[in-house]
């Protein structure tokens, strides 16, 4: 797993559990949850391309929206999937990316709502399971599927 | 529900949140939701699922957040009716402090 993506999560639940925890703390510890899990996929994504030196600019190309519909149409297909199956890790992995994206506009844009501590440190749990559900699957050949949907258009 | 996009039967998904809510009676103490667009304008709904205190510390969050997530997208078809789903929760402790009308 890239070390960034567990910087970012480590630095998540520290503003999490930040005192005194204020709207600021939670609201920073949802956006950068979601940054966590968004380079990760990105990273994974990446490491499926040969020429390492391209990785970089290749990672440039990813688009919030086009990952959220990807990930939100993942969730769809395997939302009746059987407890620990490689459907239903990836069914979860999919399913936290579409909601933390969200989630993650909302506490960086909108303060008509207060965000609460259950919410948030839900939020963060669902990023490091969703770490660990992908370890089990990675090399499922549905998780590169997934992966490639996240960049490319299906034709 | 006439919405900006489209037609959305209510009275289905008025009974579909019932249900589940029937189903996860002994850690959900009621849900809420309101149709809505996402931040992309896209057709969404918002679940907000008030749970009680007992079933509030993160790891039974996260396993209750695993199933009834699942449960309210396929009785309410939120895939199959064109609408992004999202789900908050919210404890009943953290309802008391914020009085927030939304989540009555």
């Amino acid at each position: 797993m890239s070390s960034y993506s567990q910087e970012l999560l480590d630095s998540a639940v520290a503003a999490c559990h930040s005192q005194p925890q204020t709207q600021a703390t939670l609201r920073r510890a949802v956006s950068t949850s979601y940054y966590a899990l968004f380079h990760f996929l990105i990273d994974e994504a990446c490491t499926n391309w040969v020429r390492t030196e391209q990785r970089g600019r290749l990672a440039r190309t990813f688009e919030h929206k086009r990952m959220s519909n990807a990930s939100n149409r993942c969730a769809a297909k395997y939302t009746s999937s059987s407890a620990g199956s490689p459907e239903w890790h990836l069914n979860f992995v999919a399913s936290a990316f579409h909601q933390l994206q969200e989630k993650r506009h909302a506490a960086d844009y909108d303060r008509s709502g207060a965000l609460t501590s259950a919410d948030v440190v839900l939020l963060t749990q669902l990023v490091e399971d969703a770490f660990a559900s992908w370890r089990i699957i990675q090399h499922e050949q549905i998780a590169h599927d997934y992966l490639f949907s996240l960049l490319f258009r299906e034709r | 529900m006439v919405t900006t996009f489209g037609y959305v039967d209510q009275a289905a998904l008025d009974s579909a949140v019932r249900r589940v809510e029937r189903d996860f009676s002994s850690e959900v103490v009621h849900i809420r939701y309101s149709v809505e667009n996402n931040h992309y304008g896209d057709p969404s709904i918002s679940f907000r699922i008030l749970v009680r205190d007992e079933a509030a510390p993160v790891k039974r969050l996260v396993e209750l957040w695993r199933t009834i997530t699942v449960a309210l997208r396929n009785e309410a078809r939120t895939y199959e009716n064109g609408l992004q789903a999202y789900f908050t929760f919210r404890s009943i402790s953290e309802q008391q402090e914020l009085g927030d009308p939304d989540w009555d």
